[in-house]
């Protein structure tokens, strides 16, 4: 994946979309993944994210804020539009198991994720919403400000109180 | 949501942020932050990833939006786009359609308000036929009526006077002796009565007419006006309604024709009679001796001379009755607006009738506005019920969630 960053498009074009989609698809996915529980549902929304992305293109406002932020802003609005949607039905399983795990990784590291990924589900959903948008979605603070529409200090608040919540549990696990 | 408060971010949060930010970028950090950075890394490490099935898939349809559907204009950053972007979003969309919907009807009320317009004006101008006291009565009738009736023709508008055909008298048929009189009321600008008598004795000389009579009042803050006698031959007559009704707004109209053909001839042999008679007394006089008869002869002489006199004093009148039309012509005083839209088209005329056109618009378009504008604002707030409803909806599924 290219950083967004450093490919050249003209702003707004349909070129640029398919970069900022090559440069955020994965994060895009591990965000909504995090905030969802199960692989199938966050492919589902991942996809129909994109779908409304390019739908929208064309409303895409820079003075509104960058266009990752959009992006997850879109995101955001799927995921909970389905997690609402599994109230309304019947709540689904989360998937148990995970192929993050790597047949290469050590027991040390093993450990280290196990106890991390123990620690994200004792987090509530929005602090854990929040480690997403910033590790798994790779968001800058400002951005994770304008996909919450909160401010940016309040937005690096809590996202600070959140990882030391989960340093915290993190100790404790350990 | 307490997280949602304004909540100043302290220094530590500042740095330990700043930490984060530099690990995830990959800069060399002390040691002291050590264990900060490697949560970030493994965090950023383990992070869920999307199968390759579901990737390749993504990527396909991607791909084939891209680079084989046709491309919609996308956002650009100048003025144009930005106005097209901003008319795309639903709220301007709906607003924009209410718009589009109060022009439509503006545009509707106008073609319907002028129509109105036109056919007042008309209205207007048959009752005031009718208030001349002469019965209405269709031009196709008109033109059928017989000789030796009556008939009585309105024409509402000026340009159909243009057209002798369909709003002269009906010609006398032939070998009959019609005699006919008209009288056309017009409405003229104030300013320009004293012009337009001038040009009625202009149009009734060119055909070969003349005036017996008139009377103008002008310059007054009253409505001004004029009345003419007119006599033209009665062959010119279409001719010269059809141009006198070119100097104003016609009024009213009334034709009236009368067949005198049995008159005429009546007169006509009781003349022949009465010239014989007068020839036969000449011989019976010159025949009689007897000085006595001689005198009640040439008595009875006189007395049919004097009938002869008397009928053909008659059928001199009658026949120049018949000859000649008597034209009744009154200029009524208007206001220079309603004077104008006789629909006469000349640059003036026109300037001020667009000019109408554009204030009722105007008008209308502001009732238009005035109706739709609380029928906008109720869809902008419904949307913006609605948008924030849903938004503090999905913002809940978090809460309920925990």
């Amino acid at each position: 994946m290219a950083p967004l960053a450093t490919v050249t498009a003209t702003p707004g074009s349909r070129d640029r979309l398919e970069l900022l989609y090559r440069a955020a698809r994965d994060d895009v996915y591990a965000y909504v993944a995090t905030m969802l529980g199960d692989r199938s549902s966050a492919e589902d929304v991942t996809a129909l994210a994109f779908e409304r992305a390019f739908r929208r293109w064309r409303l895409f406002n820079a003075r509104r804020g960058s266009e990752r932020a959009w992006l997850f802003g879109i995101a955001r609005n799927a995921a909970l539009d389905e997690l609402r949607r599994r109230r309304r039905s019947a709540a689904l399983a989360r998937d148990a198991a995970d192929e993050r795990s790597s047949v290469h990784d050590d027991v040390e590291q093993i450990l280290q994720r196990a106890v991390l990924r123990s620690a994200l589900l004792s987090l509530t959903p929005r602090e854990r919403e929040l480690i997403a948008l910033k590790f798994h979605g790779g968001l800058s603070n400002v951005d994770i400000a304008r996909v919450l529409r909160v401010s940016e200090s309040n937005a690096g608040t809590q996202l600070h109180r959140a990882i030391q919540k989960l340093r915290r549990t993190c100790d404790g696990l350990a | 949501m307490a997280w949602r408060e304004r909540d100043p971010l302290s220094e530590l949060a500042r740095s330990e942020l700043a930490v984060v930010d530099a690990a995830l970028r990959g800069d060399a950090l002390p040691a002291e932050h050590a264990e900060l950075a490697e949560l970030a890394l493994l965090l950023r490490e383990d992070r869920p990833r999307p199968q390759a099935r579901f990737a390749g898939a993504l990527d396909r349809e991607v791909d084939r939006r891209v680079h084989r559907e046709p491309v919609r204009s996308a956002p650009r950053v100048d003025g144009p786009a930005r106005w097209r972007r901003w008319l795309a979003e639903p709220v301007p969309r709906a607003a924009g359609a209410v718009v589009l919907t109060a022009l439509i009807a503006v545009g509707a009320f106008a073609l319907i308000g002028g129509e109105r317009h036109r056919g007042g004006a008309q209205s207007a101008r048959h009752e005031a036929f009718a208030h001349g006291g002469s019965p209405a009565q269709p031009v196709g009738e008109a033109s059928e009526a017989r000789a030796g009736t009556h008939l009585s023709a309105s024409k509402g508008v000026a340009r159909e006077f243009a057209q002798p055909s369909v709003a002269s008298p009906a010609a006398a048929p032939a070998g009959r002796s019609v005699e006919q009189t008209a009288t056309l009321q017009l409405g003229v600008s104030r300013k320009q009565i004293a012009s337009t008598g001038q040009q009625v004795f202009t149009i009734v000389n060119s055909f070969h007419g003349y005036v017996q009579q008139s009377s103008t009042t002008s310059g007054s803050a009253q409505e001004g006006g004029a009345s003419f006698q007119l006599r033209v031959p009665s062959s010119s007559i279409s001719g010269t309604l059809a141009a006198l009704s070119q100097l104003g707004r016609v009024l009213s109209e009334t034709n009236t024709t009368s067949d005198v053909t049995e008159q005429l001839s009546s007169l006509q042999r009781s003349l022949g009679s009465a010239r014989a008679e007068r020839a036969a007394l000449i011989a019976q006089i010159a025949h009689t001796s007897e000085r006595s008869s001689v005198e009640a002869l040439r008595g009875r002489l006189r007395g049919v001379d004097a009938r002869i006199a008397g009928l053909q004093t008659s059928l001199r009148s009658l026949s120049s009755q018949v000859a000649t039309t008597p034209i009744s012509l009154t200029l009524t005083g208007e206001a220079p607006a309603q004077a104008s839209s006789s629909g006469d088209l000349t640059p003036g005329g026109a300037v001020r009738d667009a000019g109408e056109i554009l204030s009722t618009a105007l008008a209308v378009l502001l009732i238009a506005l005035a109706a739709t504008l609380p029928v906008a604002l109720a869809l902008a707030l419904a949307w913006s019920a609605i948008t924030t409803a849903r938004r503090r909806q999905r913002e809940q599924t978090l809460d309920l969630e925990a």
